[in-house]
């Protein structure tokens, strides 16, 4: 019977056969494809000598001239440290704490939706109070605010340079200018440059 | 003091570098001892230049052990090591743009000298100590084969074959997909294949 191409081996075919591990399938075609049966004896002797290359070796000065150049670690350092490059990883500690402040919070959090939970008439009670003196306080600043500005001596003499259309679009385009150049000058003042680091690369 | 301990060679990388972050010089001299040969190995296979290999290694390890606290006890200190031996080989020969050296010469080179310089000799007795060792080795066809393969193939292929790590430590070396390491040293395996049939021929 002559083998499909579909059943050539795959890598894993070629791993079983170096280490005697071939599935039954794989074992008959390579009783019967010429192909993979050639394929496979080179590959294994390939495997074979690869394993026979040398092992080369540095000059006999070069642990020396490592350890010329390595900055040993504080003996108070008893472990390998916590961070790696941008990546964090927490201490102990900081878990427990991170873990307690969590627990905290979400304790309280539930507790308090329970409890709100059991008694919604008290806490809609509340909340309508609250809203209520909220608003009334609100409307209250805002008629002492217009009040204290219309008794103020200058209020009529304000009140005259906006008195008509003309007057009011050319204080708003007065005022507009005014903003613009304000945003200007800032826009040049935060772009001054900043003095380079001699480390930046 | 370390000597006091059990002997270093009895501990396994972890508890090694452990010593090394309590700053025992004896600890960092043991990990280099225990790693300078598979990582000047490897990178003398990529860039097939000894001083260069030496110095590429010399500067691998001084950023592993500079950097000893932030090694994270989680992951294999070998695949940590060799990751970065990987990346210096590789970008060095990206840098270098050698990524390819034919038996006939670098690709690269714009002058007939140059191409003088980069032909890999094959049993020719008047060449650098790399070759003239090759010369003399039964795997020498093979090294020239290695040393024309892809960087991402040299390197699988050495690791796997040579070093006998595991598909996933080099996955994890490489920051490739498990799939795709086990794709390049099928690949490579067939190239290497490939080429020592022609060099039979």
């Amino acid at each position: 019977m002559k083998p499909s191409p579909s059943d050539h081996w795959s890598f894993d075919d070629y791993d079983d056969y170096e280490s005697g591990q071939l599935s039954p399938t794989a074992r008959f075609h390579f009783e019967t494809c010429e192909r993979c049966r050639s394929a496979a004896t080179a590959d294994l002797d390939l495997r074979k000598a690869l394993t026979t290359l040398e092992t080369w070796t540095p000059a006999a000065s070069f642990e020396s001239r490592v350890m010329a150049r390595v900055a040993l670690q504080p003996a108070s350092s008893t472990e390998p440290a916590t961070r790696t490059g941008q990546r964090f990883v927490v201490s102990r500690r900081t878990l427990a704490w991170a873990a307690s402040i969590a627990i905290v919070v979400v304790g309280s959090a539930t507790a308090s939706v329970l409890w709100s939970l059991q008694h919604q008439a008290l806490v809609t009670g509340w909340a309508k109070l609250l809203m209520s003196e909220s608003s009334r306080l609100v409307w209250l600043g805002l008629q002492t605010a217009t009040a204290n500005i219309t008794e103020q001596p200058w209020y009529a003499g304000l009140r005259t340079v906006w008195g008509t259309s003309t007057r009011l679009a050319l204080v708003l385009a007065a005022s507009m200018v005014a903003y613009t150049g304000g945003v200007v000058m800032m826009r040049r003042l935060l772009a001054a440059p900043a003095p380079t680091s001699a480390n930046a690369h | 003091m370390a000597e006091s301990r059990e002997p270093l060679t009895a501990l396994t990388d972890q508890e090694v570098v452990a010593l090394a972050c309590q700053g025992i010089e004896a600890a960092y001299r043991e990990l280099i001892r225990r790693y300078q040969r598979p990582v000047f190995s490897l990178i003398y296979r990529m860039v097939r230049n000894r001083e260069l290999a030496e110095d590429l290694a010399q500067e691998t390890f001084i950023k592993v052990l500079n950097a000893i606290a932030s090694y994270r006890p989680e992951f294999k200190f070998s695949s940590w090591v060799f990751k970065i031996a990987n990346n210096a080989a590789i970008d060095h020969l990206r840098r270098r743009e050698l990524d390819t050296l034919s038996l006939d010469g670098s690709p690269h080179a714009e002058t007939p000298d140059a191409v003088e310089a980069t032909v890999l000799q094959v049993g020719d007795h008047q060449e650098s100590p790399l070759e003239t060792v090759e010369a003399r080795e039964l795997g020498s066809s093979i090294e020239a084969g290695i040393a024309q393969l892809r960087p991402e193939y040299r390197t699988c292929i050495l690791l796997r074959h040579v070093e006998g790590r595991s598909y996933e430590e080099i996955a994890e070396i490489m920051g490739l997909p498990l799939g795709t390491v086990k794709t390049y040293i099928h690949r490579a395996r067939n190239e290497l294949r490939v080429i020592l049939g022609h060099l039979r021929a």
